[in-house]
């Protein structure tokens, strides 16, 4: 089955987390994606944030505060 | 030599010997792709037609000179305006103008492209304050271009 949102393709970053492919990530990003499509999909993530009301800062926070409890605990 | 203690972008250099150099060049005339007018920040509307949810780019005025393939490789497909951070006034209003193109003109992508020069950086700082400023997030692009027309750096900010 084609992986499509939208107008892309999301097969090869499927195929490339599937194979185990350390550099799938960037793979997709920077080689796979043009330009356009980044910017499209970008914006499909941050439709979908907004419809959920998923807060960056909320998070941002409490990582923040985990950070700060765990480093002064470090050797 | 005394080295040049001046402002790194008005330093006097000669890339003469490029010249002399076999490069592969094109025969007969290259088309243009920019494809609006006008092109200068302060002269385009953000909300201009061919802005609206395009893939924009942002380059400092020397840029297009500096490389020798910019239409072909950088231009095509997308909406350009063009901005000095050095020379120009008035960026409180190109603030506002980029502004307006991540939260009005919905535009897709926002490439930035500046010179290696120190001052350019400034162009970069804008559009970034821009983009912190925007309740609209957008993916931007920053390339840096060497004095010889080489790309020295590429990457999303």
């Amino acid at each position: 089955m084609a992986a499509i949102i939208g107008k892309i393709d999301l097969s090869h970053l499927i195929a490339g987390i599937k194979s185990g492919s350390k550099d799938s990530a960037e793979f997709w990003i920077d080689k796979n994606l043009s330009i356009t499509q980044i910017g499209e999909l970008f914006s499909m993530f941050n439709e979908t944030d907004e419809q959920i009301g998923y807060s960056p800062t909320k998070y941002e926070a409490f990582v923040k505060k985990l950070d700060d409890k765990f480093k002064s605990k470090e050797v | 030599m005394k080295a040049f203690e001046g402002c790194p972008g008005s330093q006097v250099l000669d890339f003469k010997e490029k010249d002399d150099k076999v490069t592969e060049e094109t025969i007969g005339t290259v088309e243009s792709q920019l494809r609006q007018w006008p092109i200068q920040l302060h002269l385009i509307s953000p909300t201009a037609p061919y802005y609206q949810e395009s893939d924009v780019l942002l380059a400092a005025d020397c840029v297009a000179y500096a490389l020798g393939d910019f239409h072909r490789q950088f231009l095509k497909g997308k909406s350009i305006a063009i901005a000095c951070p050095k020379l120009d006034e008035g960026q409180q209003i190109y603030l506002d103008k980029i502004k307006s193109w991540f939260e009005s003109a919905r535009i897709n992508t926002l490439t930035v492209m500046i010179m290696q020069v120190p001052c350019c950086m400034g162009l970069l700082q804008l559009v970034q304050q821009a983009a912190q400023d925007s309740k609209r997030k957008v993916p931007l692009k920053c390339l840096v271009v060497g004095l010889k027309g080489e790309i020295l750096q590429e990457e999303w900010v």
